[in-house]
């Protein structure tokens, strides 16, 4: 098996927001895959192969098809072959993982792994709803609701007391199943924190 | 780079429930939850071959020693919470890969800490810590740089372990599709001696792992610099 390498990397600051600067997810894929390129010294034309981690483009920012972005990477990209990877909050190392078995397999030697998201994109409410796609949709949103968390407005009261008459399952995870979000507002935004701070409470993503 | 780096949190507010740190879902706050991340992070990857007709030196670079990748089933509901026996496989599958490498042996890792507990679970998953003994770890003061320790922490450190020396999802930020990618980066800035303030002295081995859903997808990745 060809072993395989890390030549260089780069990254965003991940303190920004996108929509604020009138950019977008291909702004993320160009720019982080830009620093790489330039932390590697490679040349682009030696890059065989790309691949583009991303979790949930097509809600957050409607735009999927993400390995099409490669090329604005860099003009000696256009043409090379491109595969967009994705599980939840793993599909960044799904895309690293491809990549380095590309190069195991003797398929490529020099290949291109980008990963992005943009989630500052809409109300938490509705991202929390976008997040929901990283658990069982069909049947866990309806039980635990919009936010795995919330139990007020989304869970049916058959849910509610089903969980709590499992002391079985005792540990953190009924407390992810069984919270009353007290310090939260109806829109899901926590008007107690910074403006910018929201809450990422569906569930482990 | 951080997310998190202007934030005005200290040991102790982070320690307590309070208006500033408000109870999210008992016991966990604000502050053992991951932000909402806009972020991009990218590596690039190459073979043996490639480095040898570039004349690079092989010894300079990290390279791949193991991996694992596992999938559970979707619902919470059907996974063994909290052993979480198919995600363990992905650890030992990667580990299985190397020349004998143990958890005990990693100088540095990157876990998935989309909330504080996660990282708890993680350790015991990777085996840094016995089951049901990953928050005495933490409590230890192991998994803390040893150049920024906080005093608070423990007085007796079994060994030591830096997990997250950047922050991790909840300091840095957890750009869903990038976190991944992110970790292998801060992976190869740590075994390049790049990576500054975060720096792990003498970080040879390198443990990243990344995880989807409720822990449905599992992928564990070990990295080496000779």
């Amino acid at each position: 098996m060809e072993p395989v390498y890390i030549l260089g990397g780069g990254r965003t600051d991940f303190k920004r927001n996108l929509k604020k600067e009138g950019k977008s997810l291909r702004h993320l894929i160009v720019e982080a895959g830009q620093a790489a390129l330039k932390d590697a010294k490679i040349d682009p034309k030696e890059i065989q192969a790309a691949a583009v981690g991303n979790f949930n483009g097509g809600q957050f920012t409607k735009q999927l098809h993400l390995g099409a972005f490669v090329p604005e990477i860099d003009p000696a990209l256009h043409g090379i072959p491109t595969m967009h990877t994705e599980a939840a909050c793993a599909s960044g190392s799904l895309s690293v993982l491809l990549g380095a078995q590309w190069v195991m397999g003797g398929f490529h030697d020099a290949v291109l792994v980008v990963g992005a998201e943009q989630q500052k994109t809409m109300s938490s409410r509705d991202g929390s709803d976008v997040l929901g796609a990283a658990a069982d949709f069909d049947i866990e949103r309806p039980e635990y609701g919009d936010f795995m968390f919330r139990s007020s407005s989304g869970a049916s009261r058959k849910s509610t007391s089903r969980n709590m008459a499992r002391p079985s399952r005792s540990s953190p995870w009924v407390a992810y199943k069984k919270l009353r979000p007290r310090a939260l507002e109806p829109d899901g935004t926590n008007a107690r924190c910074r403006s910018d701070v929201r809450l990422r409470v569906s569930g482990f993503r | 780079m951080a997310q998190m780096r202007d934030a005005d949190l200290t040991f102790d507010c982070a320690s307590q429930v309070s208006d500033k740190n408000p109870s999210v879902a008992p016991p966990l706050k604000v502050s053992d939850c991951s932000q909402i991340t806009d972020g991009g992070a990218a590596v690039v990857l190459v073979s043996g071959k490639y480095m040898d007709r570039m004349g690079l030196d092989r010894s300079k670079y990290p390279t791949m020693l193991g991996f694992g990748s596992t999938t559970d089933y979707l619902a919470l509901e059907k996974k063994d919470a909290p052993i979480f026996t198919t995600a363990t496989k992905a650890a030992e599958k990667a580990f299985a890969m190397t020349s004998g490498l143990t958890p005990k042996d990693m100088h540095g890792v990157e876990v998935h800490d989309c909330f504080s507990i996660t990282e708890i679970c993680a350790y015991e998953i990777l085996g840094l810590a016995e089951r049901g003994k990953g928050a005495e770890l933490a409590i230890s003061g192991a998994t803390a740089l040893p150049q920024v320790r906080n005093e608070k922490v423990g007085s007796s450190i079994p060994w030591e372990i830096p997990v997250n020396t950047g922050g991790g999802l909840i300091g840095d930020g957890h750009p869903v599709g990038a976190t991944g990618v992110r970790q292998v980066f801060d992976a190869y800035q740590q075994l390049t001696e790049k990576a500054d303030a975060r720096q792990i002295e003498g970080c040879k081995r390198f443990l990243t792992f990344n995880m989807g859903g409720s822990l449905t997808t599992s992928v564990a990745m070990i990295w080496g610099r000779s």
